[in-house]
């Protein structure tokens, strides 16, 4: 059978990286529980989402065991100064590292985009999101250099 | 005296030919574009949400493309504003802090990519061998 790739692996993988970092919370919690941030969380966290997603390339002609995995996080602070220096945190751990998926051929992961400071509410304002989107592309084999 | 003579036609007609293609390829570059975009609009309508929150979003997805006095084509594709539920076009492909994203447009841009680069082969090389074959007709917005 082919080795069409395990998202829950590929977000287990990410997740590690994340939450190694010390003094920056994010969600989903490590310990487990929704996606969702709890209500009267306080900034600077960061809320992590994944959307897989199967195009052809790289693999063999009628083959989709390619998987590619964008990584969305929700940078959130107490201002523009606070967000912007947590999107600096996450590409610190994120950007070219090649995450441990046992039986994958890995690309590095990869910077697609960034969204534009987003303020909770533009007059008194509280909070700014600044969400960041990495992109992880993997492949049945072994571990890719 | 020594005399040569040259047939120099099929030389004076490749020489026409590159000439017409100086004129058509920025044409043909154009429905290519126009063709990628369409295709891209299209599959991101299909992937958008249309639930009973969104009914409309997915009908705001146009494309348009443009060829600036420099020869750059320019091809763009998302919500167009004005149109019902455009607005939440941003929230729906990133999502939020408590809402997972909805991707419709990057899909669809990926899945284009491998077709238009095949496109724009078949373009360079129709540009030389046929190039007075007649160009697709695709409109440049929809």
């Amino acid at each position: 059978m082919a080795d069409y790739g395990q998202l829950q692996d590929h977000a287990e993988a990410v997740l590690a990286l994340l939450y190694a970092q010390d003094g920056v919370t994010t969600y989903p919690a490590e310990t487990g529980g929704p996606t969702t941030v709890p209500v009267g969380a306080t900034p600077p966290y960061r809320s992590v989402h994944f959307a897989a997603d199967r195009p052809a390339g790289r693999v063999l002609a009628g083959n989709s065991t390619r998987l590619r995995i964008r990584i969305y996080v929700h940078h959130v602070g107490a201002n523009d100064d606070a967000a912007r220096i947590l999107c600096d945190l996450t590409a610190a751990v994120l950007l070219d590292v090649r995450v441990d998926i046992p039986g994958r051929t890995k690309e590095r992961i990869k910077f697609e985009q960034s969204r534009q400071p987003d303020p909770t509410e533009p007059v008194a304002q509280t909070t700014t999101t600044i969400t960041d989107i990495y992109v992880l592309d993997t492949w049945p084999g072994v571990d890719g250099s | 005296m020594a005399r040569v003579d040259l047939d120099l036609s099929d030389l004076e007609r490749w020489h026409a030919d590159l000439q017409f293609v100086g004129v058509i390829a920025p044409l043909a570059a154009e429905a290519v574009v126009a063709k990628g975009s369409l295709n891209i609009k299209t599959e991101a309508r299909a992937l958008a949400p249309h639930g009973p929150h969104t009914p409309h979003y997915r009908d705001s997805i146009t494309y348009d493309v443009e060829t600036s006095a420099l020869g750059e084509i320019v091809g763009e594709i998302g919500p167009e504003r004005g149109r019902r539920q455009a607005a939440l076009g941003h929230l729906i492909e990133y999502g939020s802090v408590n809402n997972a994203p909805w991707p419709h447009h990057e899909p669809a841009l990926d899945h284009e990519e491998p077709r238009f680069y095949a496109a724009a082969e078949a373009l360079a090389a129709r540009c030389v061998e046929s190039p007075r074959a007649p160009l697709p007709k695709v409109p440049t917005n929809g």
